[in-house]
């Protein structure tokens, strides 16, 4: 995690690993689609009287995500679109970021900074049909008592901490609620 | 049947005042146990301590607390195996996540019965879960300091002092029996002094600490039964 500071904002470029999620897989082979801006998203805001703030958590989300598939599906791999690079794989599962905010501590007149990201994720058949159709809002934060140390990093840590409890929020929302959304127990139940 | 227990510990004022001259500022501490069922543990047994962080708490409890409180467990010449935090949650992924994990027992046990995760947890081997919450806070400070500088050197001349006061309780969970078997509550509060003349010699009273190592020797207490 690179993590550069100053008065006031951040510059935050999440570089963590994400744990492989225990719960029961969904018995099929799933194809992980996310495009370049997914890979390489940051959210980028400007504060009035607290400065310019930039977390990049594009590669750190797609790692989630991978993860995540990994736990949540029989087998999970990457594919580069739809179609014919898809027919190898039961399901696609598309993610976008909706939107994404971040608080901080002056603004919400705690002690947390606080990131909030929504994700559409789609389950398609291979040609394109929809499966699920599903917004997942993830929610992470971070109290700043646990990052005063002397230095110029505090902030920018702090921040860090909570994009990378959303990213695990998102994850655990994944996995445990996917499977127990009604288009995909319609499908499977269908399939079987 | 319910024990409750009350050690109160208080340095002796002839002390506190020497310790406070040479050495740190006072703290004075007090520990209550709880006990609601029956403890052991083996050499196999292994403990885990967690934070008990909600998303909608006002405060968290620090992480140095919960680190702390593992790291002396750890250390202790017990028979037992001590889990941190992040290695449990990341093995148990996603079920102890804050939006997730369990705030009561019964929360626990329905969670238990997906097999996964009480498999996990068996071969973590892991037969109590000690959640923590609470925090150490700054409750009041008093005094000034003025501090100049000039060609030829500088100084400070004052004295400040400030009070910290900590609150945490442990919460023990067996999740071999599935019971909640004790609470320890664990208070302690401490004046720290910085006096200069020229040079500031600050006095520092290490509330978290000392509330971090009884916290820690009560539960070892505890669970040896």
């Amino acid at each position: 995690m690179l993590l550069l500071a100053g008065c006031g904002g951040a510059q935050v470029d999440m570089q963590g690993s994400y744990p492989l999620p225990l719960v029961q897989p969904i018995p099929v082979h799933a194809g992980l689609l996310t495009d370049a801006a997914f890979k390489g998203y940051a959210h980028e805001e400007s504060i009035d009287g607290y400065g310019d703030w930039r977390v990049s958590f594009g590669e750190d989300q797609q790692r989630m995500l991978e993860q995540t598939a990994r736990g949540l599906f029989a087998r999970a791999s990457n594919i580069t679109g739809m179609g014919e690079a898809a027919f190898d794989a039961d399901l696609v599962l598309k993610a976008n970021v909706v939107r994404s905010e971040i608080s901080i501590p002056q603004q919400t007149q705690t002690e947390f900074f606080e990131v909030r990201i929504v994700y559409r994720i789609e389950l398609l058949e291979p040609h394109g049909r929809e499966v699920l159709n599903w917004t997942v809002s993830a929610y992470g934060r971070s109290d700043t008592r646990n990052f005063r140390v002397l230095g110029s990093s505090e902030s920018g840590a702090a921040l860090a901490a909570a994009t990378r409890t959303a990213l695990r929020d998102a994850s655990a929302l994944i996995a445990r609620q996917l499977p127990m959304q009604p288009g995909i127990q319609t499908w499977l139940q269908q399939r079987r | 049947m319910q024990i409750l227990k009350n050690i109160a510990m208080r340095p002796l004022a002839f002390c506190a005042l020497i310790l406070t001259i040479f050495l740190g500022g006072c703290v004075n501490s007090s520990v209550q146990v709880l006990r609601e069922g029956s403890t052991g543990i083996s050499g196999q047994d292994t403990v885990v301590v967690l934070g008990k962080n909600l998303q909608t708490a006002d405060h968290e409890t620090e992480i140095d607390y919960i680190d702390c409180v593992g790291r002396s467990l750890g250390n202790a010449k017990t028979p037992f195996q001590v889990i941190s935090q992040e290695t449990f949650k990341d093995r148990t992924f996603p079920w102890f996540e804050p939006r997730f994990a369990p705030r009561e027992m019964r929360e626990f046990s329905a969670q238990v019965d997906e097999p996964l995760l009480r498999g996990r947890i068996e071969e973590l081997g892991v037969r109590y879960i000690v959640w923590i919450e609470g925090t150490t806070e700054n409750t009041g400070s008093s005094g000034g300091m003025t501090c100049a500088w000039a060609g030829a050197g500088g100084g400070c001349f004052g004295f400040v002092s400030w009070e910290n006061s900590s609150e945490y309780e442990a919460s023990i969970w067996d999740v071999r029996e599935n019971v909640a078997i004790g609470k320890i509550s664990s208070q302690a509060s401490g004046t720290s002094f910085m006096p200069a003349i020229v040079v500031p010699v600050p006095m520092i009273a290490r509330v978290q600490a000392n509330a971090c190592g009884n916290m820690a020797d009560q539960i070892e207490e505890f669970l040896a039964g």
